[in-house]
């Protein structure tokens, strides 16, 4: 494993647009991601749907176009290509997808599955060197690139020598040279040359060759998979993506992917960007590992590092969420409510709606359980504020006919709180944090429930609301997206611990 | 009243296609006691599926119930007895957006169940399914009871899913991969609503996944599935301190994480099979590694293989007395499973 | 090269096949001179329907070379136009009566044509079994799921018999459409005159006037010899000619105008579908606008009126109007296809292989051809046998009405416009038998597209028991 970075994502982001007439919000879908990924490694990409890892797998291949930023290989940015340099680095950059059943098209053969990647881009392209400047012509040969690895080489003899992997031996080569060019003719087949080369991949990725000519849906789905894993390593890439390649597998199945995978690393050198949810076959396989939320990398770093010592509270959660004694986290904590939708992420730090380290303003001395309570009474007034009203409901808030006892039953499930004799409630809190609610709740009765959020904004907010964090280096080469680095908040993880386990 | 709700014996689900009758549950005996949670884990072909579907009566053409008892309270269920129990019995499937009707609210669905079940109507029964939404933990409960399915994000369209179980106002609860198809944080949060609302209502729980983790930490006993038959039951904590089953063990091996280190992960080779004939060997002897002649003859019956004190029974001739002579010598000792 | 061909012989080498081969060659040679024929046939009338090409002499002599080619099927082999000299039948194929000869000959082209059916099946399967490297392929299924639906196969049976008479038309009637009514006036036939009590010639013409069915005091009907002793399967229609004759070679017409337009607008609706569900997005709505444009063109005025329009020009010639009617046809009837075959393209276009194939560089011609086109040819064909149905009905009404293909050339939907004041008296079989035979026709081909429809659609496999057997899959 080098240290040179084979590729190096800046800044990315792909926004989807509705496309609606009226210009709505778009799906930011990815939103400001940068990591480099080094030659040989495999990178994890973890996080819960929707955090927008499967477009980052797909927007680096570039099977989405990116809306900003660049993803940078072999000093060419990948993002704005298109054609024959496009193809260049689709044949080096492939992906394994995540259901072997969606993935293989169902009327086709294992074998001409495989083999389509090789007929697309009329493979093979042999590079041929000679010692001099002379010319090389014939089809299915070019000449060889500075730093282009030859599949055939002739040398000042004219002698032929062939590379141990390649789809022919050197009987299948014809050279004739004379002082100006170099003639090279391949006697093998092209077409031979792809059927050998499915047969050795069925082999490589333990498949039978009898399975050569069955169909997708007579195979198990660990075996589908293998397919899959053949199909992308048919154009010899050396970067694959692998999209949750193991979520749609039994254990033990997937165990058997899993050293596939690994075995094919060591083998052929590849590198792996590895998109899972599944933090346990994260942790196994990845040797560094980035957390997603909601469209940002909350954290990177060394697996093992990341898993035992978290420094983002966001893979604090997650790993505390994991079921099971697999991870030793002490006591679980559950995070509350749902993830925010991309079209309307949170200002600032976006987990810190849900964030149980989240940044309390001094002023107020109110309880943990309130602290959350307001969170909660945030997050209803937000999804109130975007949720799809029906006409009745517009007309009776045009009309001012609100129906005021739901949002009073809302302080009283949240805030644990009384309804008076004269329909007033009293909340337990102190009386400056206490008014603020109920300026709040007026304007929700009102029908302005978006004024009511900002309203608890204000307040309660903290510099997690209004702040976007940049990412902190928080030791060797780890990086963690909180404000709490900052000299003067204490780490997530005191913060935690007190909090929710003392 | 007893406190055993379900009580299954030797049952046996096939399935007659064109080509051949398929054992899907063969042979399968279990009881569920009132505040326990059973667990039934397996993979893909294993069965598990098809024996909830059995117990809930949802098992349809070509399938067919063939043998053994499903007693629910005392009562037989296999037979076509099922109506009598719709109410005690309800059901947590694993896609809620399959479970959940699109066209009609979330509240209408649930007043459906309310109305069946319990006679509600009006404004009654609008209550009690804000409550139940409450109780289920989705916020605003007020105003999401008049909202759609899709308006719904996926941990809560579950906990909707959840409240319409509970408006049966069941003793049993029977929930299939309730939670596969959600995120871990999300489960998390719908485990432990799952395990609140048993201890209030007091209700039995079959709980059916692939997930060992989860199953370690929902269930209070557990019965593994391979191939249509139970091959190894045990309290929970008995089964990870010291699997018995190879089968088991194999599985455990092969969670990543389980396994100390950067490790190739040990694997089960071979494949799952499809019973079609009865039992006349053990099933997972082709894949076995500790397999021996005997294996291929004799179908493993049922063995305490517990110290005592706790109920754990695996199907291995290695712990069959008959066969000790012939069987390799080494068996598992105490230092079983590893858990990290 | 040497591998393929090695390969060859030996296919051929293996018992099955050779004894396969054999029979097709034997098929061959029996119909050899009929099969040339008709393919010279077709040539000739595309030469001759260039515009300005007018020349006969070099083509008419060709075809008549072609003609003196011995087949089994030919009226020459097995004729039936003898005529009765007093003691037996003279000029009929051993000396039969002309409506047994006839009914002989019709058989055998029958016959033979279910045995090259048979020789084709027969062929799939040793190929399926012996030769194909795959030991199956998802067509299999489907294909045996075609085999067990008998109303398929009562559809498959119809077509395939109008087919056969559109084929064999020239050998099949009693008599040809030359003598018996293109050039009546330049042929002559002998019969017996009772009468006269001896043999007697006349003209073909003549002997037609005197043959006509027109109501109940003058017929002749179903199954009948007419006073010339003529045999007429279906009788004689109100101008004395031979109405089975006329329908024998009417249904060519009807077929090819009916695949013609069928097969150009399946090309047109699965091209734009394919295209539009591959990009989706603008051109999807583009596409839709267009075709809702084309809908919304009445397509019976559009076609009354470019019939007339056209009359004059070249296109109104070839066929007697009947390609002008297909390139209507197709040109306004592409729009329901594309509109039925858009939502499984659309399906088809979502599924993941689709993006795999993008992700390597796939060109996307070649992901419409490769990944999408073959899961649409099954509702390209459910459709465009349904259709074939409709055009066939629309042609004949079409005609009925006197719009569609002109006179001379005969087609079903005129036979029942010129019977239709017979209807109530004796010559009722004017105007019902090619009303019966248009509605077996179409209701064929409608139980052809039922029968594919079922074979293709995976609901009614019983895969589904198999999935819940093997425990629902987690």
């Amino acid at each position: 494993m080098s240290a040179e970075p084979f590729l190096e994502v800046r800044d990315l982001k792909k926004y989807y647009d509705d496309g609606g007439l009226l210009g709505s919000d778009p799906v930011k879908a990815v939103d400001g991601v940068s990591f480099d990924i080094r030659e040989g490694e495999t990178l994890g990409l973890v996080g819960e749907s929707g955090c927008g890892k499967t477009t980052l797998g797909r927007t680096i291949l570039n099977l989405e176009k990116a809306t900003e930023g660049e993803v940078v290989a072999d000093e060419t940015d990948v993002t704005s290509i298109s054609g024959r340099e496009l193809r260049e680095w689709q044949s080096q950059a492939q992906m394994v997808f995540q259901d072997p059943e969606a993935s293989l098209n169902e009327r086709m053969t294992v074998g001409e599955i495989i083999r389509e990647p090789l007929d697309a881009h009329d493979w093979p392209d042999l590079a041929v060197s000679v010692g001099d400047d002379r010319e090389v012509s014939g089809k299915l040969v070019h000449r060889a690139e500075a730093g282009e690895r030859p599949d055939v080489t002739v040398g000042i003899d004219d002698s032929v020598t062939v590379r141990e992997n390649a789809p022919l031996s050197t009987d299948d080569v014809e050279v004739e040279a004379n002082e100006v060019e170099v003639s090279v003719e391949v006697t093998k087949h092209a077409s031979e040359m792809r059927e050998d080369r499915v047969r050795d991949l069925l082999e490589q990725v333990g498949l039978q060759e009898e399975h050569f000519y069955r169909y997708p849906h007579q195979f198990s789905g660990g075996q589908s998979q293998r397919v899959g894993i053949a199909r992308a390593l048919a154009l010899e890439p050396r970067f694959l993506v692998l999209d949750e390649p193991v979520s749609a597998l039994d254990v033990s199945v997937q165990a058997r992917i899993i050293n596939l995978l690994e075995d094919l690393q060591e083998e052929l050198g590849l590198t792996f960007l590895f998109i899972a949810h599944d933090l346990s076959v994260v942790r196994h396989i990845a040797d560094r590992v980035a957390v997603m939320y909601l469209g940002e990398v909350m954290e990177l770093g060394p697996t093992e590092e990341v898993f035992t010592d978290p420094s983002h509270p966001y893979t604090e959660s997650l790993l505390s969420a994991i079921p099971g004694s697999l991870v030793e986290t002490g006591e679980r904590i559950t995070l509350r409510g749902t993830p925010p939708s991309p079209r309307d992420p949170p200002t600032g730090c976006r987990f810190s709606t849900r964030c149980p380290a989240k940044i309390r303003p001094d002023e107020y001395s109110v309880s943990g359980e309130h602290w959350e309570a307001l969170d909660q009474l945030h997050s209803v007034l937000r999804a109130r504020a975007n949720a799809e009203k029906s006409i009745v409901d517009v007309v009776k808030e045009r009309l001012g006919v609100q129906d005021v006892s739901t949002v009073d039953e809302l302080l009283l499930e949240l805030f644990d709180a009384e309804e008076e004799a004269d329909g007033d409630i009293t909340l337990h809190m102190p009386d400056d944090a206490a008014s603020v609610v109920y300026e709040a709740v007026e304007m929700a009765r009102a029908g302005d429930e978006d004024g009511a959020a900002t309203r608890l904004d204000e307040a309660f907010g903290s510099v997690c609301t209004e702040e976007h964090p940049d990412a902190n280096d928080v030791g060797e080469g780890r990086e963690s997206r909180c404000l709490r680095h900052r000299e003067e908040y204490e780490d997530p993880g005191p913060v935690i611990e007190q909090r929710y386990r003392s | 009243m007893s406190d055993t709700l379900l009580s299954v014996e030797n049952l046996r689900t096939v399935f007659h296609t064109d080509k051949e009758t398929i054992r899907a549950v063969d042979g399968v005996s279990f009881d569920v006691q009132r505040g326990e949670t059973v667990g039934l884990v397996g993979e893909s072909g294993s069965g598990k599926s098809v024996t909830a579907r059995s117990v809930l009566g949802l098992v349809e053409e070509p399938g067919v119930i063939e043998e053994g008892s499903i007693q629910f309270r005392g009562d037989e269920l296999v037979g076509g007895n099922w109506d009598e129990h719709r109410g005690d019995i309800a059901i947590v499937f694993q896609d809620p957006m399959n479970s959940l009707n699109p066209v009609y609210t979330v509240g209408n669905q649930i007043k459906e169940a309310l109305r069946i079940h319990q006679d509600l109507r009006g404004q009654e029964a609008t209550d009690a399914a804000i409550e139940l939404l409450e109780d289920v933990g989705i916020p605003d409960a007020a105003r999401r009871v008049s909202e759609y399915p899709h308006q719904f994000s996926g941990g809560m369209r579950q906990r909707a899913v959840i409240a319409i179980a509970l408006a049966c106002d069941p003793d049993l609860l029977v929930c299939d991969e309730p939670t596969t198809a959600l995120d871990v944080t999300i489960q998390a949060q719908i485990l432990e609503l799952l395990d609140d609302l048993q201890r209030e209502e007091n209700l039995g729980v079959l709980f059916i996944t692939h997930d060992m983790g989860v199953i370690e930490e929902t269930t209070d006993r557990v019965n593994v599935m391979y191939a249509g038959e139970f091959v190894e039951s045990a309290p929970v904590d008995e089964l990870f301190d010291n699997p018995r089953h190879p089968y088991t063990r194999g599985l455990l091996a092969s969670i990543p994480g389980r396994t100390a280190g950067d490790e190739r992960l040990p694997t089960i080779e071979g494949e799952v099979p499809t019973s079609t004939s009865g039992p006349t060997s053990c099933r997972f002897a082709p894949r076995c590694p500790h397999a021996f002649d005997d294996c291929e003859q004799v179908h493993p019956e049922r063995i305490d293989v517990g110290d005592g004190t706790v109920d754990h029974e695996a199907a291995c001739l290695l712990y069959d007395d008959r066969f000790e002579e012939s069987a390799p010598e080494e068996k598992f000792a105490d230092d079983g499973g590893e858990r990290a | 090269m040497a591998v393929r061909t090695s390969r060859f012989t030996e296919t051929l080498t293996d018992g099955r096949t050779a004894l396969w081969a054999a029979a097709g060659v034997l098929l061959l040679v029996l119909q050899f001179g009929a099969l040339a024929n008709f393919v010279v046939g077709l040539g000739i009338d595309a030469i001759l329907a260039l515009p300005g090409v007018d020349s006969v002499g070099f083509l008419t002599s060709l075809e008549n070379a072609i003609q003196s080619i011995p087949t089994l099927l030919s009226r020459e082999t097995v004729p039936n136009q003898g005529y009765y000299d007093g003691s037996g039948y003279e000029g009929t194929f051993l000396g039969l009566a002309p409506a047994m000869a006839w009914a002989l000959r019709a058989a055998l082209i029958y016959l033979y044509a279910f045995a090259a059916l048979g020789w084709v099946v027969w062929g799939l399967r040793i190929y399926r079994q012996e030769h194909r490297a795959a030991d199956w392929t998802p067509r299999d299924d489907m294909l045996n799921r075609f085999r067990g639906h008998k109303w398929g196969i009562f559809g498959l049976v119809i077509v395939f018999m109008f087919v056969t008479m559109a084929v064999f038309a020239p050998a099949l009637g009693p008599t040809t459409v030359d003598q018996n009514m293109r050039n009546s006036y330049g042929h002559e036939i002998s019969y017996w005159d009772s009468d006269t009590q001896s043999v007697e010639e006349v003209v073909v013409g003549q002997a037609n006037l005197n043959s006509l069915s027109v109501g109940n005091d003058q017929n002749v009907g179903l199954w009948t010899y007419d006073d010339y002793g003529r045999f007429h399967p279906f009788g004689t229609m109100q101008n004395g000619r031979d109405l089975f004759t006329f329908l024998a070679v009417g249904s060519r017409i009807s077929l090819v105008i009916g695949v013609l337009s069928v097969a150009l607008s399946a090309s047109i609706a699965a091209s734009l579908a394919l295209t539009s569900a591959y990009y989706k997005g603008r051109i999807d709505l583009g596409m839709v606008l267009v075709s809702d444009a084309v809908m919304a063109m009445p397509q019976l005025l559009l076609l009354i009126m470019l019939t007339t329009v056209l009359r004059e020009t070249w296109i109104s010639d070839v066929y007697s109007g009947g390609f002008l009617l297909a390139l209507i046809f197709a040109f306004t009837g592409w729009t329901y296809m594309w509109r039925s075959i858009r939502g499984p393209a659309l399906q088809i276009s979502e599924r993941e292989w689709i993006d795999a194939a993008r992700s390597f560089g796939q060109t996307p011609l070649t992901i419409m051809r490769k990944h999408m086109l073959p899961y649409v040819t099954g509702y390209l064909l459910i459709y465009g046998s349904m259709t074939l149905g409709g055009a066939i009905i629309s042609i004949a009404g079409l005609s009925f009405l006197g719009l569609g293909v002109q006179p001379p050339t005969p087609e079903w939907g005129r036979a029942i416009n010129l019977g239709q004041d017979y209807v109530r008296t004796g010559s009722w079989h004017i105007s019902l038998i090619p009303g019966i035979l248009i509605t077996l026709v179409v209701t064929g081909f409608n139980a052809l597209g039922d029968g594919i429809r079922d074979a293709i659609d995976p609901q009614s496999d019983s895969a589904g028991g198999e999935t819940a057997g093997a425990g629902g899959g987690a």
